[in-house]
């Protein structure tokens, strides 16, 4: 805000006045002083150059040339010239200086300066005939003294009768009293300017002060009508914002409201004056779009309602009273929208209507609803219809009296529907499960009981006799007539209730299966797990559910179980994959894993099952088995070498003995032949031992040779057609003199018997062993029986004696090698314990077998069976005994 | 054949003891005899004497009977000379063997002196 110039000013101005004055009063003063001083120093230093001059006159007649060319350095000279030249006597100067020419002071009334060089331009000027002054301080050059400031002037010096100067004479002179005659004059004229300036102010002062009264009293004036116009200014902002404020009020409560506001023309049909924003929202077009365009209400107006919507405009108008009215427009997007249109009429002062003010409610859903609502009976029994389930309204008694059936019940339990309305044919009750019927009844007892609905799962009986699970729900009402009724749904879900058993059943499996039977989610997370994971990984299921697969690999095979899984997800089965996994408690183990794709109904993979059997056992076992069978090997190995050498060895040893034998029996058989002289009777005795002894030693080199060849599997038959009945008679005949002797009775007796394919000698060695171990065990008096018979296609030997007998646990070590009875040893009853092994070797390579039947004491019997290879009737007769 | 008429028979054995033996047997059954104490004499008196027959023992030191059997038959004067070997080894494959070599007959250790008269006797009058 601009305000008028204040009142306080007016003695400034005065203050202003007189300093301006005093200003140039000073101003004045001072172009005097300067003046002054000017003049004064003018004067002054005309002065010093004629002292000067005078001075250099007296001193041309005084001064050597020496005294100007080079400087004064003899006391004596010095003393001279200090005579000669005494400032004081010279006007009063305060230093006298001789220059030469170059600028060197040669002399000096200050003696410290003679000697000293200035490059001094004025010198120059000076020895060209002109004079030069100088304002300075004493010392400006060096010297003693007072640093006083001075004047100085500078003046050629010529020698007597010389022309040209020879040097140049300086006088300084202090500055001091050309100052105190500068005061002196300055002090009258500062007091006549003094004066001058009070006269003035005493006879300007009143008028400048009535001046400044009047412009004070003006300006006061001013500043009263300017706050006055601002006040004014205020009160009008303050009201038109007030306005403003009101009327975005009601805009924004207006177009705020869930509604359209519009106001019309009734004079322009078609043409709105206002709409609300809400417009936009309700139909799509935004309010300028809506004013801008002519009859766009009308075309918006569903087709159907809009004759309707005309007429009731057209007479709510003319009846000039607020109406109401519902109908549908139609939004930019193609919704359809419903409407309460609700209309105020604003007349003219004639009465006349002009304007039509309203607005239009979005009824939409109320509409819906309602139609909704009439459908609703209809859609009930499509509902119904469709439900997949038995819908029911019964009675609450013993036979669930049905009021309403769904037709879905015949799907259920057989019957139709209509069966059981009103229990026309049947009750309901009748097809519920009777070990079911009481839970169903006391449940829906109680559920009535505390008005609130129920759930309960039984079994209805269907007339195929099937049982069928179902689940009900259901809820008391009161029925129109009063009474109370049950409503409520029946789902059969037999099948659910099947593939529940079968995966508690599965589940049980999995569960006891000794096996660890995990499965993981497409994440690679684990999502089910068995008592036997839990046994061969050391997990609980409560530990490893939702933790990744890689928890089970060992450190150094991370990413195994991942890229498995991969595979798993792709489609594929791994089975029998044997790997190596980590327990909780660290250790590895070997598994073998069976890996399946898990799959959802749609057959899409969605993680995978594994089987994982524990083989750190079976592992370990095939090691072992592994490590034995090497060792059994080695030592199959090293018992092949020992056999070896063992039949080398034999061999080696029948070899050896046979040699000396030999010689033995050819010498024993020269001498018994007399062929070296005739014998007594008792060296024919005595030689006689020794052949007998020599033959034992044979039959026994003998026997160890053939099973040598036996164990070596060097066993050769020389196979030919076999009378056994006859070998039996020739060993019989070949024992008898010894069973004679010793008072045994050996008797024979063969049956009918086709001859069999046999080797000969093997076969009569078989015999004699028999036979002479019978006559050998049996003792005087005793009897050794030989039969020889044919008996189912075989030939059958037996030899029996009434010996010692052999104890049953002597039986089965009968036929090994070197094996002797304990009485046999204990009789000294000779023998090699060789005889039953050879007779087993022969008798097993003629394809036969030969057993041993013995009771102890009563006596044994040898049984031998061969097959008849060459076939020939043999027909069993009674044997004849023949006493031999 | 011999001067006075008699078959000369070869005996080789390294145990002097069945060769003193079977030569003693052989010359009271009335043959000339030709001693040899290896395989390798054997061959040498063979050619030099021509014997009737020859009577080779088959474990012999250096030259075993087989081999001398071998090369008897070799030679254009001793191809067709009966021999016979003396034998401890009585398995199958050591009489085949011997067959091989080219023996008309085999005699087991340890044999009786009468036998082996026999057998000679035999084989000479075979030819």
């Amino acid at each position: 805000m601009i305000r008028p110039p204040s009142a306080g000013k007016p003695p400034r101005l005065v203050l202003r006045f007189a300093l301006y004055s005093a200003l140039a009063l000073a101003l004045a003063g001072g172009g005097i002083l300067l003046f002054v001083r000017h003049e004064a120093q003018v004067q002054a230093e005309k002065e010093l150059t004629a002292d000067a001059t005078r001075a250099a006159g007296s001193l041309s007649t005084e001064l050597h040339r020496t005294d100007l060319e080079e400087t004064v350095k003899s006391p004596a000279r010095l003393k001279v010239l200090d005579d000669l030249i005494q400032p004081e006597l010279m006007g009063g100067v305060v230093r006298v200086k001789l220059w030469r020419g170059d600028g060197t002071v040669t002399y000096a009334s200050d003696h410290t300066l003679i000697g000293s060089h200035v490059d001094a331009e004025e010198l120059q000027e000076v020895l060209a005939g002109g004079t030069v002054r100088e304002t300075g301080r004493l010392n400006d050059e060096g010297g003693q003294g007072k640093n006083i400031k001075v004047i100085s002037a500078y003046v050629p010096l010529r020698l007597a009768g010389e022309q040209q100067p020879r040097g140049v004479l300086e006088f300084y002179n202090d500055y001091a009293p050309i100052e105190a005659q500068v005061g002196a004059t300055v002090k009258p004229v500062a007091l006549a300017l003094g004066l001058a300036l009070v006269l003035l102010f005493a006879s300007l002062f009143p008028i400048l002060h009535q001046v400044t009264k009047a412009l004070e009293h003006r300006s006061q004036r001013l500043e009263q009508q300017a706050d006055e116009l601002e006040r004014t200014l205020n009160e009008r902002r303050q009201a038109v914002a007030g306005l403003r404020e009101a009327e975005s009020r009601y805009r924004a409560l207006v177009e705020q409201l869930p509604l359209v506001t519009y106001v019309s023309a009734i004079d322009k049909p078609g043409f709105s004056a206002y709409v609300s924003p809400q417009i936009d929202g309700l139909l799509g077009y935004s309010p300028d779009e809506w004013l801008a365009t002519p009859n766009l209400f009308w075309r918006v107006v569903h087709p159907d309602d809009l004759e309707r919507v005309r007429n009731e405009h057209r007479t709510g108008y003319a009846a000039n009273q607020p109406f109401s009215t519902q109908y549908r427009l139609i939004a930019r997007d193609g919704r359809v929208v419903w409407v309460e249109d609700q209309v105020i009429v604003i007349s003219d002062a004639t009465g006349a209507p002009v304007q039509a003010q309203g607005f239009l409610l979005d009824i939409t859903h109320r509409k819906t609803a309602e139609v909704a609502l009439s459908d609703s009976e209809e859609r009930f029994r499509t509902l119904v219809a469709n439900v997949p389930g038995v819908i029911f309204r019964c009675s609450i008694d013993n036979d669930w009296t049905m009021e309403f059936l769904s037709d879905e019940i015949e799907e259920l339990v057989g019957y139709p529907a209509s069966d059981f309305i009103a229990n026309e044919v049947r009750t309901f009750a009748s097809v519920i499960h009777p070990e079911d019927a009481p839970v169903l009844s006391a449940e829906v007892e109680a559920a009535v009981a505390d008005d609130r609905p129920y759930t309960i799962e039984y079994r209805t009986a269907h007339r195929d006799g099937s049982i069928r699970h179902v689940v009900e729900r259901g809820q008391a009402i009161l029925g129109r007539d009063g009474e109370r009724k049950l409503d409520g749904a029946i789902f059969d879900v037999t099948q659910r209730w099947t593939a529940e058993n079968e995966r508690l059943k599965l589940a049980s499996i999995v569960e006891s299966s000794d096996d660890a039977i995990m499965a993981a989610t497409a994440k690679g997370h684990l999502s089910s797990w068995n008592s036997g994971a839990e046994r061969v990984f050391g997990y609980t299921a409560e530990e490893v559910i939702g933790k990744p697969i890689s928890i089970l690999a060992p450190l150094d095979n991370e990413d195994e179980p991942v890229l498995i899984l991969d595979r798993i997800l792709a489609g594929q089965a791994i089975a029998h994959h044997e790997t190596v996994r980590k327990r909780k408690d660290g250790t590895l183990i070997d598994v073998s894993f069976t890996f399946s794709p898990l799959r959802d109904v749609s057959g899409a993979v969605i993680g995978a099952s594994a089987i994982a059997h524990d083989i750190t056992e079976r592992r370990r076992s095939d090691a072992e088995r592994e490590r034995l069978l090497l060792e059994l090997a080695d030592q199959n190995e090293r018992l092949r070498e020992l056999d070896r050498l063992k039949d080398e060895f034999v061999a080696l040893v029948s070899h050896e003995l046979r040699t000396p034998l030999t010689s033995i029996r050819g010498y024993l058989e020269l001498v018994l032949e007399e062929e070296a002289g005739s014998l007594t009777e008792e060296q024919r005795q005595f030689l006689g031992v020794v052949e007998r002894n020599a033959h034992r030693l044979l039959a026994l080199v003998g026997d160890l040779l053939f099973l040598a060849q036996v164990e070596a599997g060097k066993l050769s038959l020389d196979i030919g057609a076999v009378d056994l009945s006859a070998i039996a008679a020739e060993s019989v005949e070949t024992a008898r003199p010894i069973a004679e002797e010793k008072e045994v009775t050996l008797t024979l007796a063969t049956g009918p018997l086709a001859l069999i394919a046999g080797d000969h000698s093997r076969l009569v060695q078989l015999l004699d062993n028999l036979i002479s171990n019978g006559v050998k065990f049996t003792p005087p008096g005793g009897r050794v029986d030989v039969r020889v018979k044919s008996q189912r296609g075989n030939a059958v030997i037996e030899v029996r004696d009434t010996g010692m007998g052999i104890p049953s646990e002597e039986q089965q070590h009968l036929f090994e090698r070197f094996f002797r009875t304990a009485k046999a040893t204990e009789q000294a009853i000779p023998g090699t314990g060789l005889g039953l092994a050879i007779s087993k070797a022969i008798v097993e390579a003629h394809g036969g077998q030969i057993a041993v039947a013995s009771a102890d004491g009563t006596g044994t019997t040898f049984r031998i069976s061969l097959p008849i290879r060459q076939t020939q009737p043999a027909t069993e007769e009674p044997v004849e005994e023949l006493a031999l | 054949m011999t001067d006075n008429g008699q078959p000369l028979i070869l005996i080789a054995d390294d145990d002097p003891d069945i060769l003193a033996l079977v030569s003693f047997r052989l010359q009271k059954a009335g043959y000339e005899i030709v001693q040899a104490r290896n395989g390798e004499e054997a061959v040498q008196a063979a050619l030099e004497r021509r014997p009737d027959l020859a009577i080779l023992d088959v474990m012999m030191p250096r030259v075993d009977g087989y081999e001398a059997t071998r090369r008897l038959r070799q030679h254009e004067e001793t191809k067709r000379m009966p021999v016979i070997l003396l034998t401890a080894r009585v398995q199958e494959d050591d009489i085949a063997r011997g067959f091989d070599a080219g023996a008309d007959d085999y005699v087991k250790k340890p044999f009786s002196p009468q036998e082996l008269g026999s057998r000679v006797q035999a084989v000479l009058g075979r030819r």
